[in-house]
């Protein structure tokens, strides 16, 4: 997919965890890891809205265009 | 689900492991059942036992013989026909491809069975809509196309070898063609559903992947 999710980076800029995100956020720890490890098809608008609150961040620090031969796939 | 569509699918899935266990059984007893039978041809004494074998049967009514002097006949009604005969052979052959001909159906049906239950119980586990249950749709309707060409040719091959021990006067009994087109149609509408199937496995992925 050509997008990518910063998600765990923010989460380090920000000091936070997963676990402590997905209890301020209310989204389950399994629906965070899917989105973190870029398994998600869709991210609903509520979401990151959510998430950008929680995170105090712009949608565009956590989702990310990259064209696909330049993805990490480490994540 | 709805109350009645799990009582529905509960008797469902009942019907669905009944039918594998009874094939799975069958699969077993009908080699031994072939053994018997052809023990007992060996056996003089012992009258043949009935194979029954389907036949298209005409009436040669020409070579009938002609009614007592005084016998008024009203005219033959049966121009043809088809039914089952029972005819008593020791044939070894014939009754080697009959028990074979048992042997693949219920081959079949335990896969077909086999296939059901694993759609059954992710029915059951409300979570029907799997790409695998896709693939096991499309593999019965394969089987079912399948079945629809080779049953009518193994049905001919028996009353081919069956046919031509029986001569009746005035009667003239063809091996039937048995092909069904319902059948054909039956396993191309399953590969429709598989589509189906298919179709809302990847909505369903869609939507447990959406964070």
């Amino acid at each position: 997919m050509a997008i990518k999710v910063n998600l765990d980076l923010v989460l380090l800029q920000r000091g936070m965890t997963l676990t402590e995100l997905s209890e301020t956020v209310g989204i389950t720890l399994a629906n965070l890891s899917v989105l973190k490890t870029g398994k998600a098809r869709a991210v609903r608008f509520s979401t990151l809205e959510a998430l950008c609150e929680a995170l105090e961040c712009q949608p565009g620090q956590i989702l990310e265009y990259v064209r696909d031969e330049h993805i990490d796939t480490a994540g | 689900m709805t109350a009645r569509g799990a009582r529905a699918a509960r008797a469902v899935n009942l019907y669905v492991n009944f039918g594998w266990w009874i094939s799975a059984i069958g699969l077993v007893v009908v080699p031994i059942g072939l053994v018997v039978v052809l023990g007992a041809l060996r056996q003089p004494d012992r009258p043949a036992p009935d194979m029954p074998v389907l036949a298209r049967i005409q009436v040669d009514e020409a070579s009938l013989a002609p009614p007592p002097a005084g016998v008024v006949l009203e005219p033959s009604t049966l121009v043809h026909g088809q039914g089952e005969l029972r005819i008593r052979t020791r044939s070894k052959s014939a009754w080697t491809v009959l028990f074979l001909m048992i042997e693949i159906t219920l081959a079949v049906l335990l896969f077909v069975y086999g296939q059901l239950r694993a759609l059954m119980r992710s029915v059951l586990e409300r979570q029907p809509f799997l790409p695998e249950n896709s693939l096991r749709v499309r593999r019965v309707g394969f089987i079912v196309i399948a079945w629809s060409l080779i049953v009518p040719v193994l049905q001919l091959l028996v009353g081919v070898a069956m046919v031509d021990e029986v001569v009746v006067r005035g009667l003239i009994l063809e091996p039937p063609w048995n092909f069904r087109l319902e059948t054909l149609f039956l396993g191309l509408a399953i590969l429709v559903l598989a589509e189906v199937f298919m179709q809302a496995s990847e909505l369903q992925a869609d939507q447990s992947l959406t964070v």
